[in-house]
């Protein structure tokens, strides 16, 4: 299996203005910092982790639609950083995002057959309106909005989550992508609806070979069905490895805490402890050492010094840790 | 009623008005019992009733919401019978607080978390302020917080400590009963780890019961004793948690069930449930559930299925339980 997207060393940094008068230096937020991996052609890859760990914005950067400070994206061997106006768009065709929210996400204003139709319009795809409307349906029956003329001309607000988050799938279908970002595609949904988008997506990954990078904190979804998960803290992968081995036997004390914590609709399974202390804090300060050394119950003096590279421990397992090293 | 319990709803029905004279059926007709130092759970997806039936035992209905039949009784007092007046002075916050959906947002911005809790205690006791601050002051050390936090105000505060502050708010008075709302959807995991650890630990000290709302089943079932599940303004089925996750009785809790991933169970593909929920303006015929699911029969949008019980601490409310009972558990 080859490699759709590489990932090298990306870095975005946020820059925090310092005052208007004063002369200190401008100072950073490191959302994304030096991040390296890559997704396999055909392959559900997962990046995992709590609000503010940078997962969202690794996902728009490799899209570009957010300028990453430095590093190497690589989309099918093409430099993606590297790439001018006609690229971009060639790229963007191939590659696609949903987000979260299907609410925000689709313009209140525009039928769906607007919303689906704008890719088409963007890329000169389709003479005039009744072969647009032709293409916009078939892509609403692959995402199962059948009958499709009645949901065509339909507004946002006359649909329901579900509904809305499937317009937006074919909105981002219809360009035939290869690469599909997923930025929390289900957490806005029900819990029985949920199901379903989630189905769908793994229906349409299958019959379009695509390959998928999701952002989530849904992690008991994810041991379900991503391949192969990476999990992210303040700006850094600290480990990575096959979803169900990695979530059933996470080596890095911040991946335990946090897979632990997950609570478990089985009652009779009783809740674990959670061993760490306190919540994520950014530093504006760039501090040598492991970033969680300071919430970490097994961290020693190495930790607070030289910060961990993310190393092969086994086949297929990356850790970043100087502790649980030898597993 | 026997001594122990503490809250009793009895075929409540709360609808709201909408334009043009119609009536959304929020709550219609729904029954549930709380015994003392129980943890009781309601789970079911957004618009589902779960909320406003919170908001009608504390009697914080908006304006166009109308009682239209039931009682709530509250160690024995139906509240529903009391003046504003009587709910706000002995029961509200005193007897029965609550911890807000995002409750971090709750908090009033223009003042200190020690003067939200002070004010809190204030309104409802005898005492002096500085004797109200220095209880502030313990109930943030109860709940992990620091006391000379109390001088700051909620933007100075992390979410995780937001929604602690907000718990140590409502266990100011020393409440027998607390709701908590979707008390930790706004939280990451690991906080709403070390949140939940706190909200059990304070329980066990205080002898308090959390009445919690969320469509978390997780959460829900992580932390109660028993649990109503909750579709389009009915409670569908209600049982021990244990016997709601292994053996329910209801399609849609069993279906629910099945679209509940558990990250320490093996892999398997997620189920889910076509559709969408209904409209409670104009509600399915008979059995509520039956357009989205897959056992209706002709009855089922005839008849409105009455809660049968399979034994006193479980009931369902199915026209076909006896079948499916025997088809899913043999």
């Amino acid at each position: 299996m080859d490699e759709l997207v590489v990932v090298k060393d990306l870095k975005k940094w946020f820059t925090v203005r310092a005052g208007l008068f004063t002369r200190r230096k401008a100072r950073y937020i490191r959302a994304v910092d030096g991040v390296s991996f890559s997704i396999r052609r055909g392959e559900i890859f997962c990046l995992a982790g709590e609000s503010g760990c940078g997962k969202t914005t690794t996902g728009r950067s490799l899209l570009r639609l957010e300028e990453p400070t430095s590093g190497e994206v690589t989309f099918d061997g093409v430099n993606v950083f590297a790439l001018d106006r006609t690229g971009l768009k060639t790229f963007r065709r191939q590659a696609q995002i949903i987000f979260q929210d299907p609410y925000e996400s689709l313009d209140s204003r525009m039928a769906v057959f607007d919303s689906v139709a704008e890719g088409l319009v963007v890329n000169k795809i389709g003479a005039g309106r009744s072969e647009r409307i032709k293409l916009v349906s078939e892509a609403l029956e692959e995402v199962g909005l059948t009958p499709t003329e009645e949901f065509i001309f339909r507004y946002p607000h006359e649909l329901s989550g579900g509904q809305r988050q499937r317009v937006a799938i074919a909105a981002a279908m219809i360009l035939r992508p290869k690469f599909i970002v997923a930025d929390e595609p289900v957490s806005m949904l029900d819990m029985s609806t949920r199901g379903s988008i989630v189905k769908l997506l793994m229906d349409l990954q299958k019959t379009m070979q695509l390959t998928f990078l999701f952002i989530t904190h849904d992690l008991p979804l994810m041991k379900y069905i991503s391949d192969r998960i990476a999990i992210m803290y303040l700006g850094k992968i600290v480990e990575m490895g096959p979803s169900e081995e990695l979530i059933d036997n996470p080596y890095h004390p911040y991946s335990q805490a946090l897979i632990s914590a997950v609570p478990s609709p089985d009652p009779d399974e009783s809740m674990r402890e959670v061993k760490i202390k306190g919540d994520i804090s950014l530093s504006l300060e760039a501090t040598p050492g492991c970033r969680f050394a300071s919430r970490c119950p097994y961290a020693s003096e190495k930790c607070q010094e030289t910060e961990p590279e993310l190393l092969e421990i086994r086949k297929n397992r990356y850790l970043a840790c100087h502790k649980m090293k030898r597993h | 009623m026997p001594q122990n319990t503490l809250l009793d709803v009895k075929g409540l029905k709360m609808y709201y008005q909408v334009v043009g004279r119609r009536w959304v059926k929020a709550i219609d007709n729904v029954s549930l019992k709380q015994l003392k130092n129980e943890n009781v759970g309601i789970v079911g997806e957004s618009g589902c009733g779960k909320s406003s039936l919170a908001l009608s035992i504390l009697r914080l209905l908006p304006s166009n919401a109308r009682i239209m039949g039931g009682e709530i009784l509250f160690d024995g007092t139906n509240l529903l019978g009391l003046p504003e007046k009587d709910i706000r002075r002995n029961f509200r916050w005193k007897r029965i607080s609550m911890i807000w959906q995002g409750a971090m947002n709750a908090l009033n911005p223009m003042l200190t978390i020690g003067n939200q809790i002070c004010e809190a205690i204030l309104v409802h006791e005898d005492v002096s302020k500085e004797e109200a601050w220095r209880r502030a002051e313990e109930l943030l050390k109860l709940v992990g917080i620091e006391p000379s936090r109390a001088k700051h105000y909620p933007f100075e505060l992390s979410g995780g400590m937001k929604q602690r502050a907000m718990i140590a708010m409502s266990l100011a008075l020393n409440p027998d009963l607390v709701i908590a709302d979707e008390p930790t959807t706004a939280l990451d995991v690991i906080v709403q780890a070390q949140v939940l650890d706190l909200i059990k630990k304070l329980q066990k000290e205080f002898g308090i019961s959390l009445l919690i709302i969320s469509h978390d089943v997780s959460l829900v079932f992580s932390i109660v004793d028993r649990v109503a599940v909750m579709y389009a303004g009915k409670i569908m089925e209600w049982g021990p948690t244990s016997e709601i996750y292994h053996s329910s009785m209801h399609p849609y809790t069993h279906f629910l069930m099945e679209s509940v991933p558990n990250i320490r169970s093996k892999k398997r593909p997620i189920g889910f449930i076509g559709g969408a929920p209904p409209n409670l303006l104009n509600p399915p015929s008979g059995c509520r559930f039956h357009p989205r699911c897959p056992y209706a029969v002709d009855v089922c949008a005839k008849e409105e299925p009455p809660m049968m019980f399979i034994w006193s601490e479980h009931s369902v409310a199915c026209h076909r339980e006896d079948e499916l009972r025997s088809k899913w558990y043999g």
